[in-house]
């Protein structure tokens, strides 16, 4: 197991590497490179030639790759142009933000869809599975952004049951020490604060997971579906063992093998839906702060962006196929 | 093992006044289809009593795996018992409460499967799922758990029980794991075991193994062994009484050695006849037409379209016939005129002896070159094994070399993972031998940059062992059948349609079965499909990978039938590949046995079959099932230990001296060469010398 996690930590390294030069080109690409992207279109010629030689523009191309990448390993992904603030600075405030709501989608995602799969799928073809089904489907249909601004004019402007934006009542004082803020409410001891912060993530992380927790609904369904007319179940029935037993032993745990797969998707495709979410409830992530930089045409923070969320996506399936193999003895002696 | 039995309520296992252990009556099966209700058991009665081995045997779509999954109440969601009873100690099972059901299951009544890989959780060790059912079957969990395991483990002849106990089903072998299966069955000390194909995914050697421990089981812990199978000769091996089961129906009953000797139903008849005779001196034959669709139930006799004993009288047509005793025997029939029987057997009798094969050899001139020379060549896999090391080389297939004569039909035989069917795709270009030739009528096809020129692609033909995923289910069997003559532009459209008319009749088709789709034909119809669009190019060479592995025993024969009528009125050689001798031995004029990868005999197949030289040829052949109770316990019975080696690993020396009772010190170093022995090659440096014992057919003493 061990071999197989060190293996499999070994080949995201050119996969990272690839990925860095790929950025790194997509830059170098733009019209008029990064120089015009860094001063705007109707910069003159002096100040671009001006800007190319304080970046190393000049210099041939690997050269410049490798100072590029002598950067990042550093930790340097340079500033934004129209904060003026570094992005990594940036990136270490926004980062636990979106995380702690795509943890909270994705939590959302699989506690409620991994068990509304399961019944869909032992009452097959009954009420609750129809009913599942044409759910489902609406829920993966439905664009985010709507659901979120539904939601937010029903609970938050209608009812007042929730707040409308941020991560915190803006008059409340936390420190943050890690950034994470329910754990900073945790390591605070305030437990009130927690609420809060908690209330702030309702709306975003149910609009966020709805898509995906129609798709894990889906997919465990079909999986339990499967499993259930396998042999082995067969054999467990066979044994004389108790239904629930069977299910909890054998049919649960092979039907998760594809559920994992696509939890492992999902997560990578929640970092595009934040950028919408975070949007509609100002919510002060990654996604809106990239959001803006598109808006802005700062290069320098899309393009750290695209290289932190494309890391985080291979990270985040990198630990897939580690709990996967977790899962799946076949897969870990390869 | 067995450490419930005083507690339990029945104790009706051995009462006097309940002889039977198991009694199942009348009973009726319905399965939920889109077009409405099915009748899949339709009014199945038999008994089982202690210490008792039944057969039920049965060809695909019979019910006979639907009458074990009734019994242990396992039917699938979409079926029901619709009507009768399942009796066990005074118990009707099918009234009980699920939750009773559940205490029958393991600990009365256990059950094995076919596919002993598939039957176990791939995500747990099989030591945990044989603790599993100890723990069920016992009810609570002993702390020298893991010591049952082990030992129940080792009680099934599995070698390093303690290894084996912490190892996860992919890691193990077929026969492996269905040793294992046995013990998870076991593990409740059940009165009852049914064992549902107990070895057909298995290989032949494998396979003798498992049904001797069964057996042994069975004596040792008086145990009644319900055996369903389609197996003739593992039925005359194993079992004491037979019930023969027919669209869901059971048609003929009685003692092993009535059935085999004195068979009354024709259906049984034609069945015997259907099984392919390892001693090559009773001809095979085939029942025509194929298994009704339980949809579309015959009226009256189920059996009535392929009767050939009906003759046309309306009885058989409009009444059902019962399962009646024959007076003076324990014979049960349903058949109105079962008394024909007797006079049929004495018109003509079952088991026709074959003409003194004359054509055998093929006519070969020997002024010219065979048709294919096979000559030396040897396939190396390299393991992929991650991105940076190798996972080392199998190699497949080693420096194998035989010819074929023009008219001739070589078998190949092996198990699984001997090389043969990558020998098979050598010869039909798929794959390019690491070294060695492979030389068509004088073209060597192995060298040059074009190895398969198209001359010779016509002339080599391909017959696949899965006809369903070998036909385009799109398109009409014209276009399959004609399809060769297109890609090589032979022929106008009229001439083609003309030639697949001629080549469907050839294979026992109609004319008008060109305008359907694959679809609508059974398993071995769509293989004389296959069949027919190899000979429409009238090719000089098939290569037919297990053509009838797939099929029913009645059908295997059909075809088998069918490709000796093709050898007889076409000049065309055969490279068959098979994993079983006895398929083999009415249609093979010389036998090539390979084991790992290497030739280890071949020659004429009266001589391979007669007086095999190599030990394994020996064990194959011993291993093959007779379908003659009185033959096949007589003979001289060879259990191979062990399974095959991985071929990642072959052995030292003789690659068979793991398995080998014959096997000196000089076998672990020294690999023998293929040696002439009378007019066969094999390579063993203690060939064997006399024929192998092998009663006459039909058991001599009938
Ligand atoms: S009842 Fe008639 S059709 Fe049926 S098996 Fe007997 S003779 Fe044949
Ligand atoms: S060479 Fe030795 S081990 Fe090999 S088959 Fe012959 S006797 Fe057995």
């Amino acid at each position: 197991m061990l071999k197989y996690i060190v293996r499999r930590l070994i080949l995201t390294v050119p996969i990272l590497l690839g990925l860095s030069i790929l950025v790194f080109l997509f830059v170098r690409a733009l019209p008029g490179g990064p120089a015009i992207a860094l001063l705007g279109e109707r910069a003159t010629q002096e100040s671009v030639e001006q800007i190319e030689e304080e970046l190393g523009l000049d210099r041939p191309l690997p050269v410049q790759y490798l100072s590029y990448l002598r950067n990042i390993l550093s930790g340097d992904l340079g500033s934004s142009v129209s904060t003026r603030r570094p992005i990594v600075d940036e990136l270490k405030q926004r980062f636990p933000a979106t995380f702690e709501l795509a943890a909270m989608a994705m939590l959302f995602a699989v506690a409620a869809g991994i068990p509304l799969g399961y019944v869909a799928a032992k009452r097959y073809q009954g009420v609750l599975d129809n009913v599942s089904l044409v759910a489902s489907l609406i829920g993966i249909s439905f664009p985010v952004f709507f659901l979120a601004l539904l939601m937010k004019y029903v609970f938050a402007v209608k009812l007042g049951w929730l707040p409308t934006v941020g991560r915190i009542d803006v008059t409340r004082s936390l420190e943050h020490p890690t950034g994470f803020y329910l754990l900073d409410a945790i390591i605070a001891g305030d437990g009130e604060a927690f609420v809060d912060v908690l209330e702030h993530l309702i709306m975003p992380a149910i609009a966020l997971g709805t898509i995906p927790l129609a798709i894990v609904a889906r997919i465990t369904r079909a999986a339990v579906l499967d499993v259930l007319g396998e042999d082995y179940v067969r054999t467990a029935k066979a044994k004389g063992l108790d239904p629930s037993v069977v299910d909890r032993r054998h049919v649960l745990r092979n039907a998760m093998l594809p559920v994992v797969t696509v939890i492992g998707l999902q997560t990578g495709l929640l970092l595009t839906g934040a950028v919408l979410t975070e949007t509609v409830f100002s919510f002060p992530g990654l996604g809106s702060w990239i959001l803006n930089a598109i808006r802005f045409r700062d290069y320098a923070v899309i393009q750290g962006g695209i290289l932190f969320f494309a890391g985080m996506f291979i990270v985040v399936n990198l630990l897939v196929d580690i709990s996967y193999a977790f899962l799946n003895p076949r897969i870990r002696y390869r | 093992m067995s450490t419930l039995p005083d507690s339990l309520p029945d104790g009706a296992r051995e009462l006097p006044s309940m002889p039977a252990r198991l009694q199942v009556e009348d009973l009726h099966v319905e399965f939920s289809t889109r077009r409405g209700p099915v009748p899949v058991l339709s009014g199945v009665s038999l008994d089982l009593r202690p210490r008792e081995r039944v057969a039920l045997v049965g060809e695909s779509g019979s019910g006979k795996s639907v009458t074990a999954l009734a019994i242990m109440g396992l039917l699938s969601r979409n079926g029901w018992v619709s009507g009768g009873s399942v009796t066990y100690a005074g118990h009707d099972l099918t009234l009980l409460p699920e939750k009773e059901y559940r205490k029958v299951r393991g600990r009365e009544i256990a059950l094995i499967f076919q596919d002993p890989t598939g039957s176990l959780d791939p995500l747990r060790t099989v030591g945990s799922q044989v603790a599993e059912a100890i723990v069920t079957a016992t009810g609570h969990r002993k702390s020298d758990l893991r010591d049952q395991v082990v030992q129940a483990l080792h009680q099934m002849q599995i070698p390093d029980p303690e290894r084996r106990a912490g190892q996860y089903p992919h890691e193990l072998s077929g026969g492996m794991n269905q040793r294992v299966m046995i013990a998870i069955a076991l593990a409740g000390g059940p009165g009852i075991l049914i064992a549902d194909e107990p070895t057909t995914a298995l290989d032949a050697t494998t396979a003798a193994g498992i049904m001797d421990l069964l057996g042994t089981l069975a004596h040792d812990r008086d145990m009644s062994v319900l055996l369903i199978t389609h197996d003739l000769g593992v039925v005359a091996d194993f079992a004491e009484r037979v019930e023969l089961m027919y669209a869901g129906r059971i048609v003929e009953r009685g003692p092993v050695n009535d059935i085999f000797y004195r068979p009354r139903h024709p259906y049984t008849i034609g069945l015997l006849g259907s099984v392919p005779d390892v001693s090559g001196q009773r001809v095979v034959k085939a029942i025509r037409g194929s298994i009704p669709s339980l949809t579309a139930l015959p009226t009256g006799c189920v059996f009535h379209p392929r009767c050939d004993r009906m003759q046309e009288r309306h009885t058989c047509r409009e009444q059902a016939p019962d399962l009646a005793l024959i007076s003076g025997s324990d014979q049960r029939v349903a058949c109105h005129f079962s008394d024909e029987a007797d006079r049929e057997h004495a018109a003509g009798p079952r088991q026709e002896l074959a003409e003194p094969e004359t054509s055998r050899s093929a006519d070969t001139d020997p002024a010219t070159h065979p048709l294919v020379e096979v000559d030396d060549i040897s396939v190396v896999f390299h393991l992929k094994q991650g991105l940076f090391r190798s996972g080392g080389q199998v190699t497949a297939v080693d420096r194998v070399s035989f010819d074929i004569e023009r008219g001739e039909t070589l078998a190949l035989v092996g198990e699984s993972g001997s090389g043969k069917s990558t020998t098979a795709r050598v010869v039909l270009g798929l794959q390019a031998p690491t070294s060695g030739r492979v030389v068509f009528d004088g073209v060597d096809l192995t060298t040059g940059d074009k190895r398969f020129p198209k001359g010779v692609r016509r002339r080599v033909q391909a017959v696949f062992q899965d006809p369903t995923s070998s036909l385009d289910p799109r398109m009409l069997v014209l276009d399959i059948v004609t399809e060769p003559l297109v890609v090589h532009d032979l022929g106008s459209p009229a001439e083609r349609r003309q030639r697949a008319e001629e080549m469907l009749d050839l294979v026992g088709l109609h004319p008008e079965h060109l305008e359907r789709k694959p679809a609508e034909f059974s398993g071995g119809q769509r293989q004389r499909i296959a069949i027919a669009r190899a000979l429409i190019v009238e090719p000089d060479l098939i290569v037919c990978d297990e053509p009838v592995t797939a099929l029913d025993v009645s059908v295997q024969a059909q075809v088998l039938l069918m490709f000796e009528r093709i050898k007889a009125h076409r000049n065309v050689s055969l490279l068959f590949i098979a994993h079983d001798l006895a398929v083999v031995r009415q249609i093979a004029d010389r036998v090539a046995v390979i084991y790992l990868g290497e030739i280890v005999e071949s020659g004429p197949a009266d001589e391979v079959f007669t007086r095999p030289r190599h030990p394994y040829t020996r064990a194959l052949l011993s291993a093959i099932p007779v379908a003659d109770p009185r033959r096949g316990r007589d003979r001289d019975r060879i259990i191979l230990e062990g399974s095959t080696p991985s071929a990642l690993a072959p052995p030292s020396g003789c690659r068979f001296h793991t398995r080998c009772w014959k096997a000196e010190d000089i076998c672990h170093t020294d690999p023998p060469a293929l040696a002439p022995h009378g007019p066969a090659l094999a390579a063993c440096h203690f060939p064997e010398e006399g024929p192998v014992h092998m009663a006459t057919p039909g058991g001599g003493s009938r």
